[in-house]
């Protein structure tokens, strides 16, 4: 079953900035729209994979990234992941 | 019953193979087969949208697909879909801000191959081209809808003007009167 995380943050530019830094931290991250459900406003958020998910923790630990909330999706379900005290 | 091999074959071949035999027989039943979901999944939508009676079986690996296309007294309600291209003459969506502009396009890609409806192509031009050349950052947006069937075709001009001619990574190389063709036959066109 299709397992990955969706990154969502504050604001457009920190998501920009969160691509960036995922990127300089050669994490593989995909632009996505944030999904309706979690705004209704035109967000942006950063896909990542399962096996990319314990660099980003690493990354949130360090406060080098600052993300709103993250959300993981198994098959077609969504749900809301502390991935820090988890 | 016929069948219809069509393992190891790459998508949009299952479907053609399909349509090909269900185009040449007033009715009838044949059994497709198919090694992977997308083209299980293509074929199905293909039943759907011609009024077909179909019925899947996962058997080791493999998808057997009946089919039954049956003459009906009443002449089968069209549901072919309509023509619409989508011209991305950018590589970023929206004027202002580049970044910005980078990041919406990425955001727009996405969602446009996660998307229910589909255009039937894309056409890339001028800086567009670079959005479907190696080093893009939507290549796998690319290539899944290209998976589902979506015809991407990038200008060649425009690819030998950035000198991507030999980088481009997916979809064919098109030119004017090709481009003019689509966008002239298309129900709607759409250009970012």
């Amino acid at each position: 079953m299709e397992k990955y995380y969706i990154l969502t943050f504050e604001n457009t530019h920190s998501a920009i900035n969160g691509e960036t830094t995922l990127k300089e931290n050669k994490i593989k991250a995909i632009v996505m729209p944030t999904p309706t459900f979690v705004t209704k406003s035109c967000g942006i958020s950063l896909r990542v994979s399962e096996e990319e998910i314990e660099k980003v923790k690493a990354l949130i630990i360090e406060e080098k990234i600052k993300i709103k909330v993250s959300i993981v999706k198994e098959g077609n379900s969504f749900r809301e992941i502390n991935l820090i005290n988890n | 019953m016929n069948i219809i091999d069509c393992k190891g074959l790459k998508c949009p071949q299952p479907v053609i193979n399909t349509k090909k035999y269900f185009d040449s027989i007033e009715n009838g039943e044949a059994e497709v087969i198919v090694d992977n979901e997308v083209a299980k999944n293509n074929i199905s939508k293909f039943c759907k949208s011609n009024g077909f009676k179909f019925d899947v079986e996962e058997k080791e690996g493999l998808y057997h697909i009946k089919i039954a296309k049956e003459n009906t007294s009443c002449e089968v309600m069209e549901f072919e879909k309509s023509s619409l291209v989508i011209l991305i003459g950018t590589d970023k969506l929206g004027s202002g801000d580049d970044t910005l502009g980078a990041t919406l396009m990425k955001s727009y890609l996405y969602a446009l191959s996660e998307s229910d409806k589909l255009p039937t192509d894309l056409l890339f031009l001028n800086s567009g081209v670079k959005l479907a050349s190696e080093g893009s950052e939507v290549l796998d947006s690319l290539n899944k809808l290209k998976e589902r069937g979506v015809n991407i075709a990038s200008c060649g001009v425009c690819l030998d003007f950035y000198k991507l001619k030999e980088k481009l990574a997916v979809g064919e190389i098109t030119n004017m009167y090709t481009i003019i063709e689509k966008m002239n036959t298309a129900d709607n066109t759409i250009k970012l």
